[in-house]
């Protein structure tokens, strides 16, 4: 009788099993349910520069191309491109079918507008830089629109997927003026419907989308400022996806009920500790490299990140375009955590066990995470004798001090904007980027300086990728930074949401979720 | 005005008081509980050295989390460090910032207020003001506000209760002079030709003396939990230096998987605080029955 | 009466001058820059320039606080440097989260915290009175964030009564449960200590004494005439209590992911947000003395012996 049973319930158990399956049919309908730990600043794409305005902005508007979930650059409203063989103009063919949400149809103007308006100073638009490479831009007739740059940039086509290229109506923003930022209208998935501030933000399908409606019915995002109360509203099933806390994640990660929910992929980002290199005695290349060797980064990511990261030996992730293995392998031999290394380097440095050398501070913006890091840093440091102090500053202060030089030894991440060797090497490390422009260790190398310059301006990619191959080696070699890990993107979903994808550049926060289906 | 009115209603006997105030503090049993409580702990952070089994600050990542044990009684955090060595140490930290804190805010009030209540007129009226416009901040964000810009740390801590926190001991000093400046003795010592400083600190202060060192005690618990509050923004003392605020705001997060992190320096907080409220009120009982609050 | 009314009205000013003055210079003492904040880690310096003179930031301090004045006196707080939005809208949206939530955990100190203080004061000495007094002392001995956290995973996660934070808009009146019992335990345990004291004082006194002697039933002695005098402390510390409600909930907000302004203000310091702060400083000021304002005015209701001149 028992045998009957479990055969009776082995025989159920397929059927249901088979079922789940076969509903693999996407559905449409349902209220996809976000969080996000803060209320987004802003709406207006002009404005963005956050992740948490990008997420929900993301799903608001479009721009002519996009990443697609490989990295990719897409057509969305260009329906396709011609690039001059001088790399100075740029033809877009536009679709005749797109609308903004008002209903007004969009044409080559709107982009006219939408990228004049971030290049013009009384939008005091913090991304304008982005425009810096356009000489200009016109409307060659309604759906052909032609950009022409001031030399070849050849990142360009990559940048043009970033948020402050996006299309927005210029009757619509210019009779609402500031307050567009709270009132978006775009042309994209969803149609912007609420906005409850530091409560929620909601938006609405857009069913007459051109790239054909969104599954799910709506999006809402619940503002959590606290992760953890975030992730317990997870458990309780009143969120769809949301990202792990570092501190839960061993329970969740075995959990059965869960780990088959779990996304993991690494994206484009760093994160590292990096040295003012002009700074005493930060100056001295052999205490970089003695500092550098002694950091145990294997074990930070296993221990304090639970594995939810990658060790980093390099600077350029794994999945960027111009990786090198071969400079992978070099700095996991020659770089790594090595504490007899270590010792000898500290000693080769003048500071035989730490010897004459003053304390050094370690400076970190206030968050906890952050705070785990640099406390085993500061271990590690100890074992070879350098002592170290543990100084935060929030957010402003930090940038602050970052900006004027003044932190000789600080932590910060990275995380690509657009997909491309130069928003690394070129961004982080020539020294025309000195400070708030992106090169806080104002390193200064002349070679890396003249690669990193060519290889903007060069077409053939090959070629491209022989300079920034050369300039990293040479900047790891001058350690201005040491990698700690590369990001890793791992949020979780509910058994019932089906085709999330993680964005390879930034994880959830550039997700385009019209292609999500719930199947409850 | 408020506070006026309530120091009115309690107007005290010029005479001193503190043997019999010793005496009724003993029969107090609550107050000796709480007495006893803040000795203990007093103790523990002066020889905390002796009595902690391990180093605070040891790291030992192979100790992850580690749940209580013989070995570690209290359990190990998420650098393999001893949670009850960091406790013991920890006292140092807490007791030493409501200590310090206190000593600012108690000597800088008492100094304004005993000026503000003796001279009276322009004088009164400019730190009056001042401390009116420092009652309309809030005391929290204030302290937010401070340690956020100039960056966490105890030294910024100090610097932003100095900066508002004497403003309610003013207050009190202030009711207490003017209550005692047209007394008998006080004019008894003017007559015989005493300075004004020598008034003020000689024959008005010891007289004032019992609603501050109430108001000190009370205070005492009302800071550490000030520093556990910014530690839970981040705003507290450098690691990995060891406080009560930062070991909890450290723990919660592990509140499901590891209980024994947040809750027993959770536990320590709610008994030292619980143990300078007994005390004060003891005190207040005993200096003081009819002072309120 | 009325004409004590103007006068502290009048007495506002200068409070409101000064309190906008300290706040005007700590931001100007402090390191970081606002335009800075709105870029991000990476910053052109061009665009850095420019967003500061859109926003006026490259003036002299003295010059925007005289502008900033001249604003204020019209009632205009401005927009947010980060946002864009109106500084009153923002103020006056989190106004209305914020005065719910004080209000809920107001009663339930002041329902929970007086009468067990009142019940204590008569049964003096008696189990209730010395476990109310324990329970009093413990509640305002432990942080308000271990509390709310330890509160949510019990009765919101564990159980499942209460939301897991949430504003009432999303989950009705059930949302403010929680963050008003952590919100309202420390005033509660305040409000026991004082109205235990304050009735123990009244109590002592001759008219009572006489009261009783001449054979006033206990209950009318109580209620009657002890009552209504040993409440005067305690409305006076109302009157800082609702101030703090108010203003002070910053860390509950966080926790219970409450549209409050203490959030406001503190995002508004991380952004170094000069016009949030201000507004936001100043309604705070407003708000303070107000209350005080009311409770000055609630004796004369509470005791008819006093009078204003």
């Amino acid at each position: 009788m028992r045998r009957f049973t479990t055969i009776l319930l082995l025989i159920l158990l397929i059927t249901l099993l088979s079922g789940a399956s076969l509903a693999q049919t996407p559905r449409y309908g349902g209220v996809l349910r976000r969080s996000l730990i803060n209320d987004p600043p802003t709406l207006d794409p002009a404005m963005i520069t956050d992740t948490a305005s990008d997420e929900v902005a993301r799903q608001i508007f479009d721009g002519l191309v996009e990443y697609n979930p490989e990295g990719k650059v897409v057509p969305v409203i260009a329906k396709s491109w011609s690039i001059s063989k001088d790399g100075l103009t740029y033809t877009f063919y536009l679709r005749d079918d797109v609308y903004f949400h008002n209903g007004r149809k969009v044409t080559a103007e709107d982009f006219v507008y939408s990228i004049k308006r971030v290049m013009d100073p009384k939008t005091a638009s913090p991304r304008a830089n982005f425009a810096d490479p356009i000489k200009d831009i016109k409307a060659k007739s309604k759906y052909i629109l032609e950009i022409t740059l001031k030399e070849p940039f050849a990142p360009f086509l990559s940048t043009l997927t970033y948020s402050c290229f996006w299309v927005v109506p210029k009757e619509v923003v210019e009779k609402l003026g500031k307050d567009f930022a709270t009132n978006p209208v775009g042309t994209g998935a969803y149609i912007f419907e609420e906005w409850k501030h530091d409560v929620k933000v909601r938006v609405k399908a857009n069913l007459k989308y051109f790239r054909g409606r969104p599954y799910t019915d709506a999006i809402e995002w619940a503002i959590i400022p606290d992760e953890q109360v975030d992730f317990l509203n997870f458990e309780k099933g009143l969120l769809d996806i949301t990202g792990i806390p570092d501190t839960e994640w061993d329970r969740v990660s075995n959990d059965p009920k869960y780990k088959p929910y779990i996304i993991s992929k690494p994206i484009l980002g760093i994160y590292y500790l990096g040295f003012n290199v002009q700074k005493k005695p930060l100056d001295n290349k052999y205490l970089r490299w003695a500092i550098t060797r002694a950091i145990n980064k294997e074990e930070i990511v296993r221990v304090i990140r639970r594995n939810r990261a990658e060790v980093a030996y390099t600077i350029l992730p794994p999945n960027m375009p111009g990786f090198s293995k071969g400079i992978y392998n070099w700095a996991k031999e020659n770089l790594s955590y090595n504490l007899e290394e270590a010792k000898k380097l500290l000693e080769k440095a003048g500071y035989p066990g730490g010897k004459g050398l003053p304390e050094l501070t370690i400076f970190y913006n206030t968050s906890r995470a952050h705070q785990r890091i640099m406390e085993a840093i500061q271990a590690n440091l100890a074992e070879i004798g350098i002592k170290t102090k543990l100084q935060n500053y929030d957010w402003a202060v930090y940038l602050d001090l970052l900006d004027k030089g003044e932190l000789p030894i600080f932590r910060l991440g990275w995380v690509a904007d657009y997909i491309d060797p130069d928003n690394f090497l070129w961004v982080l490390f020539n020294s025309g980027n000195f400070g708030e422009a992106g090169n806080h260790s104002f390193y200064k190398n002349a070679r890396v300086d003249e690669l990193t310059n060519k290889a903007r301006k060069v077409s053939n990619w090959n070629l491209r990728v022989k300079y920034y191959n050369e300039a990293e080696k040479l900047i790891l070699e001058d350690a201005p930074i040491v990698p700690i890990f590369y990001y890793v993107s791992q949020p979780i979903h509910q058994p019932w949401v089906h085709g999330l994808y993680v964005d390879p550049l930034t994880g959830l926060s550039g997700v385009r979720y019209r292609v999500v289906w719930l199947s409850k | 005005m408020a506070d006026e009115l309530i120091l009115q209603q309690s107007i005290r006997k010029p005479r001193s008081l503190w043997k019999i105030a010793w005496k009724r503090l003993v029969k107090n049993r609550l107050a000796l509980v709480g007495l006893s409580i803040v000795l203990i702990i007093i103790f523990i952070a002066i020889f905390a050295n002796y009595i902690a089994p391990y180093d605070p600050l040891k790291v030992d990542l192979s100790k992850y989390l580690l749940p209580p044990s013989r070995e570690h009684l209290l359990g190990t955090d998420e650098f393999g460090r001893d949670i009850l060595s960091r406790i013991i140490f920890g006292a140092r930290v807490s007791l030493q910032i409501g200590f310090f804190a206190q000593v600012i805010s108690i000597s800088l009030g008492t100094v304004l207020g005993l000026l503000a209540g003796f001279y009276g007129g322009w004088v009164d009226d400019v730190i009056m003001r001042i401390v009116e416009i420092l009652f309309a901040f809030p005391f929290l964000l204030f302290v937010i506000a401070v340690v956020a810009v100039f960056g966490p740390g105890i030294q910024n801590l100090y610097l932003a209760v100095a900066l508002i926190g004497w403003a309610g001991v003013s207050r009190i000093v202030r009711g207490q002079v003017l209550s005692l400046r047209e007394r008998d003795f006080v004019a008894s010592a003017r007559a015989v030709g005493a300075g004004t400083l020598r008034i003020l600190f000689k024959h008005i202060l010891p007289n004032a003396l019992s609603p501050i060192i109430i108001e000190a005690t009370l205070g005492m618990g009302g800071m550490i939990m000030l520093e556990a509050g910014l530690s839970f923004l981040g705003l507290g003392v450098q690691a990995p230096t060891p406080s009560w605020g930062s070991m909890v705001q450290a723990g919660l997060a592990y509140m499901r998987s590891a209980w024994w992190y947040p809750v027993f320096p959770g536990i320590v907080i709610m008994i030292v605080v619980f143990g300078f409220n007994l005390l004060g009120d003891g005190l207040r009982d005993a200096l003081d029955p009819r002072l309120y609050i | 009466m009325y004409r004590y009314f103007i006068r502290r009205l009048i007495q506002m000013i200068p409070v409101f001058i000064g309190v906008s003055l300290i706040t005007f210079a700590l931001f100007y003492i402090a390191p970081g820059d606002p335009a800075r904040l709105i870029a991000g880690q990476r910053a052109d310096p061009e665009v850095l320039a420019q967003i500061r003179k859109s926003w006026g930031l490259d003036q002299p301090w003295y010059v925007q606080y005289i502008k900033f004045l001249g604003r204020i006196v019209r009632l205009d707080f401005g927009r947010s440097f980060k946002t864009n939005i109106p500084v009153l809208e923002s103020i006056l949206e989190r106004l209305k989260a914020t005065a719910v939530l004080a209000l809920f955990s107001f009663i339930i100190a002041v329902g929970i915290g007086v009468s067990a203080g009142i019940i204590s004061a008569v049964k003096q000495y008696s189990i209730f009175d010395y476990s109310a007094m324990v329970i009093a002392l413990l509640g305002v001995s432990a942080p308000v964030y271990w509390i709310g956290i330890i509160l949510l995973l019990i009765f919101g996660f564990k159980l499942g009564w209460f939301p897991l934070g949430g504003y009432i808009s999303e989950y009705g009146l059930k949302a403010v449960v929680l963050p008003a019992i952590a919100l309202g335990t420390r005033p509660a345990a305040y409000f026991a200590r004082l109205s235990r004291s304050s009735m123990l004082e009244v109590i002592r006194q001759e008219y009572i004494i006489t009261a009783r002697a001449k054979g006033v039933p206990e209950k009318l002695v109580i209620f009657k005439h002890a009552l209504r005098n040993a409440l005067i402390p305690v409305a006076t510390y109302a009157g800082m209590v609702v101030g703090d409600l108010l203003t002070g909930a910053v860390l509950t907000e966080t926790i219970f992911a409450w549209p409050g302004l203490g959030r406001l203000t503190v995002q508004g310091i991380l952004d170094r947000d000069l016009p949030v702060i201000q507004g936001t400083v100043i309604f705070i000021a407003f708000i303070y003395i107000i209350a005080n304002l009311v409770v000055d005015l609630s004796y004369a209701l509470i005791d008819p012996r006093i009078r204003y001149e």
